[in-house]
């Protein structure tokens, strides 16, 4: 079901208005350009440089968080004009697409976070970030490190000696 | 044709598709996961830790090696003490404390800035700090340490927000400080006395400073505009000025920005700043003095009340003759007095007009801001009007000359309804403004944001053909232009 067709990418007729995204992991993606270059700073300097007839190498991206952060493009370009947050056009519609987009598991969010990074797709890493500190206010340590399967790779002296020199945030 | 398998991207089966697996990930899951969340980039990771609070993003250095230092490399630290508290708290100390939250909370809000303060070896670079609690008197002390502390380690923004309360009397800044060699270069005060025993001659290098709500005498505010000499932008809020006057006036002035908002029974304002670009004011019409101000070419003007319409339209232009780009809010609920043959804006390119009118009937009016500027090049406007059914109708009393206006290029038309008053005013534009190349028509409305924005909502209701080949005839009928109409 996935597809990879990056070596003939090149020869597809090209419809008016589309661009060609090549993911990390090989899968060609079509979109419409205008959605993804108003969102996405790397996709749009991509295009300036005459990247638009053949497709653009996105290395670090995986289809499943280029496709996803695609969606958000076209999603906030056909809504909110690519506005930020902060404007009027963002809008209950936008707020609950952005809500659910946030509910994706948790590699698929460092993937997107990444994604957005690389895409410089500023409203998707705000959000995104956003999502991961939310998941984290309030926890302990240790509930920080169930949370993100994080090992603690500390000896004993070292942790306290971190202990104690955060010993203000942690009660 | 297409030689190579693509498809069209649809939310639900992409969100729905399984992960693909790249070969050797399945094996690892048989293995302590990974932790994903620690591959991610420094940068990436302090991303994430800005939009959480001090004491969680402190508490990362814990987790792993990986984290010990990342929490370090943030810039900004914020304490508030409501939300401070979290799911993290442990047991309360004290039997006093169980009956009473609230102090436990100070109590913890208290530690943490203090033990943050303390740090020997924090992060190296502190560049905003922002307080925000009630401090009791006993908590004085102790916040003038702060303050002298965060200022020693190089804090370039400070902001200081005292919540009412138990709020005591407290001025700023502490007696404590030792004069002079801070790199404080923006201070924003909130609810709290400013003391000029200081003078605030040691914050020579503030260049932008914010007060809120709070007391000021005549001489704080003198000692403020002597003392800081690169100040660029101030701006004052529900500040109340003893002697009710106030004065920003100095040969030597840098300020650039100055905004005065809701500052309620200034009975005066005297405006001296040759370097002077920008003037927001907001509130009820207080005169004001316009000594020298030879560079203020951007005047933002939102009145509340009739005075501040009287004073727009009958001696703004006398007043402000060199500005560049007005922008006006202002409102006309009763009889408003017969405007004055306006005195010439000589300089303005760009106007801005946000009226709240009780009808929108006769807007004919508007045309006394045209021709008392000649070069205008731009114009926006958004009218609103209560209601055109019951309240008495009463038009702003002026009729329109036999101008011509050459320099037009551009009008948009906010909140735009169709209705016949404003269409005589765009007709009027189309006929009157010989150079017009545009006038955009748009149901949204315009609003003014902070920091100078102008932003508008987006009204979602689209321009049938039909309604806009029936607005097109009636616009144009009898008048040869060449302007574009757009509809938005």
């Amino acid at each position: 079901m996935a597809t990879t067709g990056a070596s003939d990418g090149a020869s597809a007729a090209k419809k008016e208005g589309l661009v060609t995204l090549m993911s990390g992991d090989g899968e060609i993606f079509e979109v419409e350009a205008a959605a993804v270059a108003a969102l996405s700073v790397t996709i749009r300097h991509a295009i300036e440089e005459g990247f638009g007839d053949r497709p653009i190498p996105l290395p670090i991206v995986g289809a499943r968080a280029l496709a996803l952060a695609v969606e958000y493009c076209r999603k906030h370009h056909s809504l909110g004009g690519g506005a930020g947050e902060d404007s009027a056009a963002y809008d209950d519609e936008l707020r609950a697409f952005d809500h659910n987009l946030a509910k994706v598991d948790r590699d698929t969010l460092f993937d997107l976070i990444e994604a957005a990074n690389y895409l410089e797709i500023e409203g998707l890493l705000n959000l995104m970030c956003r999502t991961v500190a939310e998941m984290m206010k309030g926890k302990s340590v240790e509930e920080l490190r169930r949370t993100f399967d994080v090992s603690n790779d500390y000896t004993p002296e070292e942790e306290e000696e971190v202990r104690r020199e955060v010993s203000w945030a942690l009660d | 044709m297409d030689s190579f398998p693509s498809r069209s991207l649809s939310p639900p089966s992409l969100l729905h598709r399984k992960r693909k697996r790249t070969s050797g990930e399945s094996g690892a899951e048989c293995q302590a996961k990974r932790a994903r969340i620690s591959e991610l980039p420094d940068h990436l990771l302090a991303c994430i830790l800005e939009r959480t609070d001090v004491r969680t993003a402190a508490a990362t250095s814990l987790l792993s090696r990986r984290w010990r230092c990342v929490w370090k490399s943030l810039v900004d630290f914020k304490f508030v003490k409501e939300p401070i508290l979290g799911r993290r708290a442990g047991p309360p100390s004290s039997a006093e404390s169980r009956r009473d939250p609230a102090i436990r909370r100070h109590r913890v809000f208290t530690k943490c800035v203090s033990g943050f303060l303390g740090l020997k070896d924090g992060p190296p670079t502190i560049r905003k700090l922002s307080l925000e609690f009630s401090p009791g008197k006993k908590d004085l002390a102790m916040l003038d340490g702060w303050i002298c502390s965060a200022l020693e380690r190089g804090v370039c923004e400070l902001e200081l927000e005292l919540s009412p309360g138990m709020l005591v009397d407290y001025v700023f800044p502490p007696q404590s400080l030792n004069s002079g060699g801070y790199s404080l270069t923006k201070l924003k005060l909130c609810k709290r006395s400013l003391s000029n025993h200081a003078g605030f001659s040691m914050f020579g290098s503030l260049s932008s400073l914010s007060l809120e709500d709070m007391r000021i005498s005549k001489d704080d505010m003198q000692g403020v505009l002597q003392n800081c000499r690169r100040l660029k932008s101030l701006y004052l809020a529900s500040c109340s000025f003893s002697g009710a006057d106030l004065s920003i006036a100095s040969p030597d002035l840098q300020l650039k920005e100055l905004a005065i908002v809701y500052c309620a029974a200034i009975r005066r304002i005297e405006l001296s700043a040759p370097r002077l670009e920008r003037l927001h004011y907001l509130g009820q019409y207080t005169p004001m003095l316009f000594t020298y101000v030879p560079h203020l070419d951007h005047v933002w003007l939102k009145y509340t009340d009739l005075a501040g319409t009287n004073y727009i339209l009958r001696k703004l232009s006398t007043d402000l003759p060199r500005s560049r780009s007005l922008n006006l809010d202002f409102r006309s609920y009763k009889d408003v007095e017969v405007p004055c043959p306006p005195a010439c804006f000589g300089n303005l390119k760009s106007l801005t007009v946000n009226v709240d009118i009780n009808s929108k009937k006769d807007l004919l009016w508007m045309a006394i801001l045209l021709e008392a500027a000649p070069f205008l090049e731009t114009l926006q406007t958004c009218v609103k009007a209560y209601s055109d059914y019951y309240s008495r109708f009463t038009a702003i009393p002026w009729k329109p000359s036999d101008f011509v206006h050459r320099h037009l290029e551009e009008v948009k038309m906010y909140n735009f309804e169709g209705n016949c008053g404003e269409m005589a005013f765009a007709r009027l534009l189309l006929a009157k403004a010989v150079d017009l190349r545009s006038i955009t028509f748009t149901r949204n409305y315009l609003f003014a944001l902070p920091g100078w924005k102008l932003d508008h909502t987006e009204y979602s209701q689209q321009w049938t053909e039909q309604q806009t080949s029936v607005l097109l005839k009636q616009l144009t009928e009898g008048i040869s232009t060449s302007a574009r109409l757009v509809f938005r």
